[in-house]
This record gives C-alpha cells, structure tokens and sequence, in this order.
C-alpha cells in the first residue's frame, strides 16, 4: 500500500517533469516588468499572435448580475464582426478575483489577440495584466480602472457622476414643503455603500460625499455597507428608517438596488408621489429601463446615465484599429460624461434617443 | 467417487467479474468521466493539451491543492473544516497589513502560521472537545475571522506587498511557476505523513472508527484537534501562495474556497464520513476541476456551467462513493 502511494506519488512528479521538458523553457524566468507611463504601454504592444489570420478578443466581465452589464455585454456579442473581429471570448467571474485572474490567464493561453475587461478589484488583477502585457497581449479597461500600465482605459467619470447625483439631491430638498429654504441639516439622506474594492464605486462615493458635505442642508443619517447585495439594500432602507423615520433621499451606487429600496418603501407604507411632501427621493447611477421607466411613473427620482452604448462601440473601434495597426490610443484613460435624468427631462431625453436603455416611443 | 474440493477464486487485477459492467462503472466510472471530459475539451480546442496549458492549469489550482490537502486530513478525521476559506482571507489581511508597514517577510510568515495554529486549534477544541458539529463550529469560527478584517479594512484591498513577494509567484523555475512547486511539495509532504506515517495511521483509524481507535489506545481527540491544525496551517501557506499571486488581500477573498476543495477531495475518492481517502485522490480532484474550469473558460462557456459541471461531478463521485460504501458492507 505504501509502496504504491509513492509510487503515485513519484508518477505525478514525474509527469509533472514531463510538461515541464514539453514546455521548453528552461532555466528561470523573470515576471513581468512592472511601472512605467503611457509610453510603456504603448511599448508593450506587440503581439506575436496578430498575423495568425484571426482576430481574437476576450472579453473578462467581472460579474453579469446588473441589467447594464447585461446589455453593454449584449452589445459587445452583437457587433464584434462588423469591426473585424473574428472571434470573441466572454467570460464573467461573478464577482471573484480569483477566478477572474484564473480567467484572464486561460484568456491570454487561448491566443487571445487582445482582452477587454472590466475588473472585479483595480489591485488584486494588476500583477496577472502586468504578466499578460508583457506577453505582448494589450489590456483594455473598461468601466473600472486597473492600477497597471495597460494598454487603453475607458471609463465614466465616476467622481463627477456621484457629485452630479448629490447635487440633484441638493437642489430638490433646497425649500421645504412650504417653499422656505430648508434648514442646515433638515433634509436626512440614506446612503447605501456598495461594492468598495470597485475602483467606478470608490470613485461614486467619493464625488457623492464632497458634494453632499458642500449643501449645508444635507445630512447624512446612515452609511449602510450594502456592497452588491440587494437583500442587504432592502434591509438597510427598513433598518434606516426604524430608526431615522424622517430620511428624505436614499441614494444606491446602481440600478439594480433601486428596486430593493421602492420595495421596502412599499413594505414601510412610504412610497408617495413625487408631488407629496412626503415622497422619499431616490437616486442611483447605470441608467437601466426599469429605473427610467420608475422615474417616469414617479416611483423613484434620480439617476446617472452611464453611457453604456459607447463602452461597447468605442471599445470595439479601438479593438479595430489596433488590428488596423492604429495603436495611437496607447496609454489613454478617457473618461465619459453621465447625463442626469430627471422626472423632468426624461421624456424629452427619450424622444431624442439619448437612453441608452429606453428607446423614442 | 470423484472427490472435488473448492478452490479460492483468483482474484485477477483484471478478472471476469471486475469487467462486469456494474463493477466497472464503480471501480472506473470516474475515470472514464474524467477522460471523456478530456477528450471531448481536446477535440473541440486543439490547445487544451498542450504543454502550456497544463503548465497554466497547474498554476491556477496550485493554492486549491496545498488548501485541498489540508481539508483531506480533517474529511478523512471524520470532521469537515467550513473555516478554510475565511481563515485565508484573515491571514493574508493581516499579513498585508503588516507587511506594508514593516515589509518583514519571514516574520509576516511566522504571524500567518501562527493564527493558523491558534484558529485550527479553537476549531478543533469547538468541534472536538465541546462536542459541536463541524459544520457549526467552523463555520462560526470563519465567520468570525472574516468578520474582523472586513471590519477592520471596511472591506477594501488591502496591498502595498514587497515586490520581491509579489514578484515570487510570477516567476518560473524549470518552465514551472514557483507556486505549483510549492504545491507539488507541500502535496508530497501530504501523502507522506497521511500514508506512511503512524500518525496518518491514526488519522484514518480515527475516522474510520473513532471508538475502536479509541480502544486501540489511541487518543482521538488529539489526533482530530491535530488534523484540524494542518488544514488551518496549509490555509495559511494557500493564503501566502495568493497573496503574492493577487499582489493584495481582501476580506472576501476564497468565499467559496472550501467548497470547492472538499468537491475535489470527494471527487477523489475521501469519504465525507471519514476513514476513507488519499492525498492522491484529493490532488486528481483538484486537478480535474481546475481542468473543467479551464476547458469552459477557453471555450467562452458562462461560469456558471462550471459550476453545474462540478457539481455534477461532484454527486457522480458521491453517488459512486456511497455504491461502493454499500458494496463493501
């Protein structure tokens, strides 16, 4: 018995010899030189697998749980071939790190020619797209920053969109219900913390608080970590209001906690219309149709329109001229615009085709 | 009268009995799995057996395996440890913390080994000498480590790891990364003290049947508490293994860690209810669902298939193991 344990034993090592002789690298090898600014990543793109005759891209997701992943992802899958790409690789890691660094490394093994991805934590994935840049393989970012010298970055401008949120939140509450300016500290805010290790949610939180600080009639009550958790949301807006009954505006970092809190206001009896004193305001940032249609129907007030249409065209013209050998976006982070939506504007913004989740009815 | 007298049955490596088909899908139904698993991943991807993706396989599981070796001795113990996966997470937080502020490398390591042995400790006296199930006694005890750092760092990462620590899992030695040669060792150290040791004699006495080994003068209780040290330990050395693999550390990190190890450790043949199980078997577990994952991922298949296959694999095994268990009675 115990001879053919190490027998087995020695098998596995022996096999193991075996990939390493079939591997043909020998001798150690250094990882991936790390820092280094734009010209860098510019450098670092030279990929060995460009003139194979086909263009492959991989796509790592960080997770598909919120409607907007959804159709930015939809819109990656339907219109890849008409930018010269002839294979793409969609992966999603659900939320985890690990198995996005697994992810992206069976990406770069699979001869992707180059990776898009949207990262579950900016720090923990940075050493795997170190290793795979140095590979000649470029990184795009997409959505959430990477603390690497990658290839392309886009993103929304996240401390922008939380300070444009918090204005609104702002200017809604400014009088009280009898048209007099409202008192320091009057109007009670809920603010949900989500998911901190997302560079985009960081970014949110952080616009959102300068801005918040700067109204002296806003006060924040509550501070739930609520992460990406929507049971976790509806708890917190019941827990909130136990115990600060008169909060005014609850805010959630995505679409898809809006419909948690409208829940639990429903469940509270608190659920009023905009025109009633009484009307809970409630701002979030993605801009899904079920939001936009809620802020047409009254039920919820504010949100952040990310423009999801451009990180999927945008990313992919940039996959197309890097096939084209137009590598001059090397090293950029552009950061796109949100656009406000209101009860008042939404209407209009839908008539001119500028949701990018609700078309003109 | 011709007199015939009965003869014992030969029993062939391969005998006619052992082909039958209900022998053969109980003694090689899971290898037959595992190679129409692979040979079906091998036609639809030419690249899934190449050299380079198997170095990368290897690679990926190499902190599952080190993690999976630890749970064997607990699953075979006759216990189960639901902490794993917190106690990497606590471990390779506090080590960062310390780490970033001190960059004192082999004292970080001590720390980390340390707790380890604290932890696998209070789950053993919890579960061992207290009387509680495993499920509650370590569940509860990774809930608490958990909760402490995710406390402590308001759940953000937590980096500022030495390059030199980062730079460790990056690196090849022989064309193989550092990581997988540490898990290969750790690995074989595993088989060594499970099957060639009076102590992993113990261990499979005690699980087997705890009040017979009881009687054999055998202290139990010390064994299991034992077993429960090496799981926290290798958990410590899998959390080393990811820290410098993800540069960082965060209290959510390997939520579903022990899951995964005790479904390749069954997948291997351990028996939940203890006494039966190797270290080889854990590693061939490991190995196939990193496998699985890595066909899925190539093929741009959602993840969550991968779980479906791994848990379908995971009941095969299961159901298998219980045949045979009533096979053997």
């Amino acid at each position: 018995m115990k001879r053919n344990l190490l027998k087995m034993g020695a098998l596995a090592l022996a096999a193991t010899f075996l990939l390493t002789a079939c591997s043909g690298s020998s001798g150690s090898s250094a990882p991936a030189p790390q820092g280094g600014g734009s010209g860098a990543a510019a450098g670092a793109v030279k990929n060995p697998n460009i003139d194979d005759g086909k263009n492959i891209v991989g796509i790592c997701w960080s997770s598909l749980a919120a409607e907007a992943t959804q159709v930015l992802v939809q819109n990656y899958q339907d219109h890849y071939k008409e930018y010269g790409i002839d294979e793409l690789i969609l992966l999603q890691a659900e939320g985890n790190l690990e198995r996005q660094i697994d992810q992206l490394q069976d990406l770069a093994n699979q001869n992707c020619d180059l990776i898009i991805c949207n990262s579950v934590d900016p720090d923990g994935i940075a050493p795997v797209v170190e290793n795979i840049m140095a590979q000649g393989i470029p990184v795009i970012a997409v959505d959430r920053r990477i603390s690497a010298d990658i290839y392309f970055t886009l993103e929304t401008d996240n401390v922008c969109c939380g300070r444009d949120v918090a204005r609104s939140i702002a200017m809604m509450t400014m009088t009280d219900a009898d048209g007099n300016p409202a008192a320091e500290g009057s109007v009670e805010v809920l603010k949900c913390v989500g998911n901190m290790t997302s560079s985009a949610v960081r970014d949110r939180m952080s616009g959102l608080n300068d801005e918040l600080a700067y109204w002296p009639h806003l006060k924040v009550v509550g501070e739930p970590s609520v992460e990406s958790n929507i049971e976790k949301v509806y708890n917190a807006v019941l827990d909130g209001f136990k115990t600060n009954p008169n909060i005014k505006a609850i805010f959630v970092v995505g679409d898809n906690q809006v419909a948690p809190v409208v829940s639990a206001l429903k469940e509270l009896n608190m659920l009023f219309p905009p025109e009633d004193p009484r009307h809970v305001i409630i701002a979030s940032v993605d801009g899904i149709s079920s939001v936009v249609k809620g802020i047409q129907a009254g039920e919820n007030d504010i949100v952040a329109n990310q423009r999801f249409d451009l990180f999927a065209s945008d990313v992919l013209k940039v996959c197309q001229d890097y096939f084209n050998g137009d590598t001059s976006v090397a090293g950029q982070n552009n950061k796109l615009p949100t656009m406000i939506v209101t009860r008042h504007n939404v209407d209009y913004l839908q008539k001119e085709n500028l949701l990018w989740a609700l078309p003109p009815a | 009268m011709e007199r015939t007298t009965a003869q014992p049955a030969r029993r062939l490596p391969f005998s006619r009995d052992w082909l039958t088909p209900q022998k053969l899908m109980l003694n090689c139904g899971l290898y037959l799995a595992i190679i129409a698993i692979f040979a079906t991943f091998a036609i639809i991807n030419p690249d899934f057996l190449t050299a380079r993706n198997m170095v990368n396989v290897f690679e990926q599981s190499a902190y599952y395996l080190v993690c999976a070796v630890g749970i064997t001795f607990v699953l075979v113990s006759g216990n189960n440890d639901m902490s794993v996966g917190s106690q990497i997470a606590f471990s390779s937080v506090v080590a960062t913390l310390y780490l970033s502020s001190t960059g004192n490398i082999p004292m970080s390591m001590l720390m980390m080994l340390a707790f380890a042995l604290l932890i696998g400790f209070f789950n053993g006296l919890f579960v061992v000498i207290i009387g509680l199930p495993p499920f509650i006694g370590t569940i509860a005890t990774g809930y608490v480590v958990r909760g402490i750092v995710a406390y402590y760092t308001k759940q953000e990462t937590q980096y500022g790891l030495p390059r030199v620590y980062t730079q460790f899992a990056w690196t090849k030695t022989f064309g193989i990364s550092n990581l997988t040669w540490i898990a290969l060792l750790i690995m074989l150290f595993g088989l060594y003290v499970l099957h060639c040791t009076s102590f992993g004699r113990k261990v499979y006495a005690c699980g087997g049947n705890p009040v017979a080994a009881q009687v054999m003068g055998i202290n139990v209780k010390r064994v299991k508490i034992a077993c429960y040290m090496i799981s926290a330990v290798s958990a410590a050395v899998a959390a080393m293994m990811l820290m410098s693999r993800m540069g960082a550390a965060r209290s959510g990190t390997a939520d579903l860690l022990h899951t995964e190890c005790v479904a390749a450790a069954v997948i291997g043949g351990t028996s939940l209810k203890g006494g039966q199980g190797s270290v080889i078997g854990t590693f061939v577990g490991v190995f196939l669902v990193a496998m699985i994952r890595n066909g899925l991922n190539s093929e741009g298949i959602n993840s969550f298939w991968q779980l479906v296959f791994t848990g379908g694999i995971t009941l095969f095994a299961a159901v298998l193991d219980s045949y045979k268990s009533r096979a053997n009675a």
